[in-house]
């Protein structure tokens, strides 16, 4: 009652904002297209291109790290709340300038002639993240190419790519390495004939730290908060790296579970109740006495919740077959880095200059973890899916 | 003119443009940091906030932290009835910035103890005037409410920070009297460029 009567003002006011702003804490990010090409005897191919046709229709891509930050995204929402039977013949009329966009060609320079066979739209779902389409086209490649290079504009998004290929002494099909384009320019050539060499180890170490540390920092806004959220909990060393401890095992846990697929849960519920753990951190942080075991117990279980949301993430961006666990690792380690950075951060900016002060908690603590807690609960309510904004 | 009024006399001249320039922003950096570093790069902001700072710090906490309370929460209001409704002439807000500034400064200087009610007057004032002059009407939407949401945060933590030095400072005597010349300072810079500002519109 004392923390109500002594904040009530700013605290009516800072809710004020949030409703009044409610945009400011949307999360739709924008996912790379993952493209597959199958590749058999006969010189059959088969492209798999998994995709939000929303965003394609709109134009939003890699350059908004968020939908909400496109012009159009109105119309993006408008096609994102539309059943698959709706958003079919929206996409059939957009179907010729996509063909006109994208185009495969061999080592030649000739472009192979491609036509879609099959439109997978799936049902609405859950509209907090992105529905990803299946788009199926086919083609015919002459036997004497020896390589093929994919195009897809950059005004489609970032994307990755991938070919099968035919191992002929072993009979064996293969796929070859990502390619990650984020660039207007086609992919590297990709063999036919040979078994491409494997990316070296160190590359793909590199690769997938960097990913990890891009989805932190900058990217991973409610990551930051929780992170930030833990840090302000207390200006001594020991309770934060208690915490940091727990949170670290306990998302590595269902990191490594969920991408082995041995557990996972749907977005619908790991989204808000990561959201709803950044609240939760934020209150207690203003109503706290001290590290207790429950505060323990409690960033462990939202460690499990936020590796979750890892894993979904990492899931987008797919893991090399032949190097899962060094890729797993190399992302946990970028995640951690990230985490680092936000801690070091926090304690050169807050907790060098204020962490000693008398009012520390009053002046810095409180009205930061407010304000952690009033934006993630918007997030949670948005979250929540409910069709209130 | 002795050295210290030339000082003073570039200081000022070199801070006035700035004031036409203030709300320039520094390219790629996004607009939330644009927002963090707004006050820093406002002169008139910048010399308020750290007079202002200054002066707190030199007291006991306890005579400031509710006024600080209220600084926060004028600036939260100054920064919403700006972005609702637009300052014709946020040039004469910048002036007020720095005749603050000005006070403040000769406030720290005197060393005089100050009732209550002035911290608390001059944090509800001093934030409501920042937040006023945190207007960004170039930009709209989601942009400009990370601007402003950044304004706000550099402006709180700006005035921590002065804040913070200033209460380091007021240990020995050698301290309390470095904090002094840099609020006379403050002072002084300030009034040069308010001189300059009327000078130059008459």
């Amino acid at each position: 009652m004392t923390f109500l009567r002594r904040n009530i003002s700013w605290l009516l006011l800072l809710m004020l904002i949030s409703i009044l702003f409610p945009d400011a804490s949307r999360a739709d990010v924008v996912k790379p297209a993952l493209i597959e090409i199958s590749v058999n005897k006969q010189g059959i191919v088969s492209i798999e291109i998994r995709a939000s046709i929303e965003a394609l229709l709109t134009g939003i891509n890699g350059r908004y790290k968020n939908t909400k930050d496109a012009p159009n995204a109105a119309e993006y929402d408008r096609l994102r709340q539309m059943s698959s039977e709706q958003l079919f013949p929206e996409f059939k009329q957009f179907e010729k300038t996509f063909l006109g966009k994208i185009y495969l060609e061999d080592d030649q320079g000739e472009k192979i002639p491609l036509s879609i066979e099959q439109i997978k739209i799936p049902e609405r779902g859950y509209t907090k993240v992105p529905r990803i389409s299946l788009i199926k086209l086919g083609a015919k490649v002459d036997l004497s190419a020896q390589s093929l290079r994919w195009y897809y504009p950059m005004s489609f998004g970032d994307y990755a790519v991938r070919l099968r290929q035919v191992d002929l002494e072993k009979q064996n099909f293969h796929w070859s390495e990502w390619q990650w384009l984020r660039k207007d320019a086609p992919s590297e050539p990709m063999s036919l004939t040979e078994i491409v060499a494997r990316k070296p180890l160190y590359k793909t170490i590199a690769n997938y730290i960097e990913l990890g540390y891009k989805h932190i920092l900058p990217k991973g806004t409610d990551h930051i908060l929780f992170i930030l959220g833990l840090f302000l909990f207390s200006s001594a060393w020991r309770p934060l790296v208690w915490q940091i401890t727990m949170f670290t095992i306990a998302h590595t846990i269902t990191l490594g579970l969920a991408m082995n697929g041995i557990f996972d849960l749907p977005e619908r519920i790991v989204q808000p109740l990561i959201a709803l753990s950044i609240v939760y951190v934020g209150v207690e942080n203003v109503l706290n006495k001290g590290l207790k075991n429950s505060r323990l117990a409690l960033v462990f279980g939202f460690g499990l919740l936020h590796g979750l949301g890892f894993a979904s993430m990492l899931a987008d961006f797919g893991m090399p077959e032949n190097a899962f666990a060094t890729a797993l690792i190399s992302f946990n380690v970028g995640v951690e880095l990230g985490q680092l950075s936000i801690l070091v951060g926090a304690y050169l900016l807050i907790g060098l200059w204020f962490g000693k002060r008398e009012w520390y908690k009053t002046l810095v603590i409180n009205p930061a973890s407010i304000v952690i807690a009033l934006i993630a609960f918007y997030w949670f309510i948005d979250r929540l899916d409910l069709g209130w904004f | 003119m002795s050295l210290s009024f030339r000082t003073l006399f570039v200081l000022g001249a070199l801070l006035l443009p700035r004031i036409a320039l203030a709300h320039s922003p520094i390219k790629g950096i996004g607009d939330f940091l644009n927002g963090v570093l707004h006050p820093v790069m406002a002169p008139a902001q910048l010399l308020l906030i750290v007079a202002l700072g200054l002066w707190y710090g030199q007291n006991k906490p306890n005579q400031h932290k509710t006024a600080i309370l209220a600084f926060l929460f004028a600036t939260i209001t100054g920064l919403f009835v700006t972005t609702l409704s637009p300052l014709s002439d946020a040039n004469d807000i910048a002036l007020t910035l720095l005749i603050g500034a000005t006070l403040f400064g000769l406030i720290t200087l005197s060393g005089l103890s100050a009732p209550q009610s002035l911290f608390m007057l001059s944090g509800l004032l001093s934030g409501f005037l920042l937040g006023l002059d945190s207007a960004q009407d170039d930009l709209s939407g989601k942009a400009k409410i990370a601007f402003m949401f950044g304004s706000g945060v550099g402006v709180y933590f700006l005035l921590l920070y002065a804040m913070a030095l200033s209460e380091s400072f007021s240990v020995k005597s050698w301290q309390t009297i470095a904090v002094r010349i840099l609020s006379s300072w403050i002072s002084a810079s300030a009034l040069m460029v308010l001189a300059l500002q009327f000078s130059s519109r008459t």
